[in-house]
């Protein structure tokens, strides 16, 4: 594996039969060329890499929801609780190392009682499962380098002398602070977990979570639908008991040959039950674009509340005037699911006076329940509307003519039909909102006009007359009732 | 030529509804005038699919303004409306504009507004809607003459309304009159209105052509919307033919093509 260093191809990783050879990695590439002759490069793509590390990392998820990246090459897995759902330490290190290689990898693990450790000893010593009384001396043990400090630092304790982790820690630490920084402090005190150095899960810990782990891999879809029944009938039941319903949930699919599937559904209220929940679950499974592909069969699935909310305590003798509201929310929710969610929407309305943005339609799922649409101010009680009941966005282009030109026009041409007007009310004046608009915009004049039909219409000239535009230009903006 | 025996499928579907209009006691709403009201004995039925159709392009307003006078009168309170229209339908004609809602009486806060690309999608989210009890009123408004709304959609349309006794507004634009289960049938165009004042137009006024009703007469009337008072006013004296259809026909008599609609 080659890379461009400094301008120079350097090789950046080497395999066992190269190692053996003698190459190394940061060795120049012509330098290795002028030994062998025949060698096999390529070109590395971190990339690629960090897109592997990412699909790892998703798999890693199997043994516990808190995985970090340990960029480039490393992933830091905090099992704290979860080792009992594999037997014991070394049955799930085994387990990791079974799955890696048979997906062609090779890995080089270490548990130890914190982050830092682990990821010393794993990347510098054989690594394993480091007893908790022997910690100590397996750190001391390591080479300097595994404190991962700057060049000169490292080369500066080399000259003095100091070849291990144990020869540094047992110096005085004014000594350390002064001639190299505190980064080298931190660093030693992260490796014996004398400082808290926690790690960054790439994924937010869900609230609640289930899952159920398969001796064979599913592979029939109605069996996996039986294992979500039963899956979130359980979630449901523990998070009732804290009386909180899921906004959020997530279905992780966890395919036997690694590959991770998840599916995440929003809801517009708290969801506390199975039926509803399952019913969203499987609109979204049916209108997925890139369905859920079971292939090997699933040996894993996996039930996240993402996102809960507290929910009123569930009675079943709910009033009729509830229950409704229930049922139209599921309503709401399975066609966002279906649609979209930005298909399901709701007015809200906008402290404008510009018509098209007095209103703004807003997912009906994700809608506070409690939004009010303020009563516009135009409208007086008593009066005809002053607003269509539909608005054409864009507003259309008409032609217009007229017979005292700052007035409203007597006849226009929209959409090839000729109408003329018999009652008229206007200009109604909305200037542009200066702040908001570009430069270009301009004040508009609107008129409520009938014509001889009956029809109603809502159409606005475009720049101010009496400034000497021309050649106004006239839009219909909406129909009345 | 389709395959389908419609006369059998007619007559199944005829009896479908027999048997459910005697067990579904639906209940009914009033326009609010005693004229109409007079003649709308029994009300309009709530729990039923009611057809409005625009009768030119230019009518897409009074007809979209008179289905939502029918909503305020099937159902004044506070219940969600669901309004599906087919993306095209809004594009043609206007997107639904909540200020103006509120204008002719209609809480924008009641709204729900479904874009759907298709009138499948239309279709589907009308059941499923209609299948609930929550909601007040469903406006379903598909573009066109879609293939998919025939006979047998409408009657599943029809008898989920009546199972839950939600109405159902057929808002029809761009669209001519074809065979279907709706109760009613309107064809709705705008007329001029009563200025209020100072040559301004005043409240909305609709030219309503009954044209089919399963439960009765049909007939036309010229009436004002009164946007305050959520009632209708006949502003010109009732001019329907005043005959009286009858509740039930036999479907086989009727052949499609000859009657007008």
């Amino acid at each position: 594996m080659v890379d461009k260093i400094a301008n120079a191809l350097r090789l950046t990783a080497v395999d066992e039969k190269a190692a053996k050879a003698g190459l190394y990695k940061g060795m120049a590439l012509t330098d290795a060329r002028a030994q062998f002759e025949k060698l096999d490069i390529a070109f590395a793509s971190p990339r690629k890499d960090a897109v592997l590390l990412e699909k790892l990392a998703d798999w890693g998820d199997r043994y516990t929801p808190l995985v970090a990246l340990d960029e480039p090459h490393g992933l830091i897995l905090d099992l704290t609780g979860c080792i009992h759902l594999f037997g014991d330490e070394s049955q799930l290190i085994e387990d990791i190392h079974k799955r890696l290689h048979r997906y062609g990898m090779i890995a080089r693990t270490a548990l130890a009682s914190n982050p830092a450790a682990a990821r010393a000893l794993a990347r510098h010593s054989p690594g394993g499962i480091i007893d908790w009384n022997d910690e100590t001396r397996r750190l001391y043990a390591l080479p300097l380098i595994s404190l991962d400090i700057e060049e000169n630092h490292l080369a500066g304790l080399k000259r003095a002398g100091l070849r291990s982790v144990g020869d540094i820690d047992v110096l005085p630490r004014a000594a350390l602070t002064a001639r190299f920084g505190t980064n080298l402090v931190n660093r030693l005190d992260a490796l014996f977990g004398r400082q808290d150095a926690p790690i960054t899960p790439r994924r937010t810990v869900p609230v609640c979570m289930v899952e159920r782990r398969m001796a064979e891999p599913l592979i029939a879809m109605e069996s996996v639908e039986h294992v979500l029944i039963s899956l979130s009938d359980e979630l449901f039941r523990r998070l009732q008991q804290r009386v909180e319903g899921a906004r959020e949930i997530e279905a992780s699919f966890y395919r036997a040959d690694g590959n991770v599937r998840r599916i995440n559904i929003q809801t517009g209220r708290p969801v506390t039950e199975t039926k509803p929940m399952f019913r969203l679950l499987k609109e979204r499974l049916s209108t997925l674009s890139d369905p859920l592909d079971v292939g090997y069969g699933f040996d894993i699935i996996r039930l996240a509340a993402i996102r809960v909310e507290q929910s009123q305590a569930i009675q079943k003798s709910l009033d009729d005037r509830a229950q409704e509201t229930e049922e139209i929310n599921a309503l709401v929710d399975r066609l966002s699911i279906r649609l979209g969610n930005s298909r399901v929407l709701r007015p809200l309305s906008v402290d404008t006076h510009i018509p098209e943005r007095a209103v703004s339609l807003v997912p009906a799922a994700s809608a506070r329940q409690d939004m009010v649409f303020e009563r516009t101010p135009e409208h007086n009680p008593g009066n005809p509307p002053e607003r269509p009941i539909r608005l054409f966005q864009p507003p259309e282009r008409i032609d217009a003519t007229f017979e005292v030109p700052d007035a409203a026009p007597a006849r226009f041409t929209w959409r090839r039909v000729q109408h003329i007007i018999t009652l008229a009310e206007g200009p109604e004046r909305i200037a542009p909102e200066w702040w908001r608009e570009h430069a270009g915009a301009l004040t508009r004049d609107y008129y409520r006009l009938e014509d001889n039909r009956g029809r109603r219409f809502w159409v606005f000239r475009e720049g101010l007359y009496e400034r000497g535009d021309p050649t106004p230009r006239w839009f219909l903006h909406g129909i009345f009732a | 030529m389709t395959t389908v025996d419609l006369a059998a499928l007619r007559r199944d579907i005829a009896s479908l509804g027999e048997r459910n209009a005697r067990t579904a006691q639906g209940s009914a709403f009033d326009f609010g005038d005693n004229d109409i009201d007079r003649v709308f004995r029994e009300g309009m039925q709530r729990g039923a699919v009611h057809e409005i159709f625009a009768e030119e392009a230019g009518d897409a307003g009074a007809a979209t303004g008179f289905v939502i006078a029918l909503v305020l009168r099937a159902s004044p309170d506070q219940s969600p409306v669901l309004w599906l229209e087919e993306d095209f339908a809004a594009q043609e004609n206007g997107f639904p504009y909540a200020p103006g809602l509120q204008n002719i009486g209609l809480d924008p806060q009641r709204l729900i507004i479904v874009r759907c690309a298709s009138p499948q999608d239309v279709l589907k989210a009308a059941s499923d809607s209609l299948g609930i009890r929550g909601a007040g009123a469903v406006i379903i408004a598909p573009w066109s003459n879609p293939k998919c709304l025939d006979l047998t959609a409408s009657r599943k349309l029809l008898l989920t309304a009546q199972q839950t006794d939600v109405p159902a507004f057929l808002l029809r634009l761009g669209a001519y009159p074809s065979e279907n289960a709706a109760v009613t049938r309107w064809l709705i165009r705008a007329a001029p209105s009563q200025s209020s004042g100072a040559n301004a137009p005043g409240h909305p006024v609709f030219d309503a052509t009954l044209i089919r009703n399963r439960q009765g007469m049909t007939g036309h009337w010229i009436l004002q919307w009164e946007s305050d008072d959520h009632v209708f006013r006949q502003i010109e004296p009732f001019s329907g033919t005043m005959v009286s259809a009858p509740s039930y026909r036999p479907p086989q008599t009727r052949k499609s093509g000859t009657r007008p609609y």
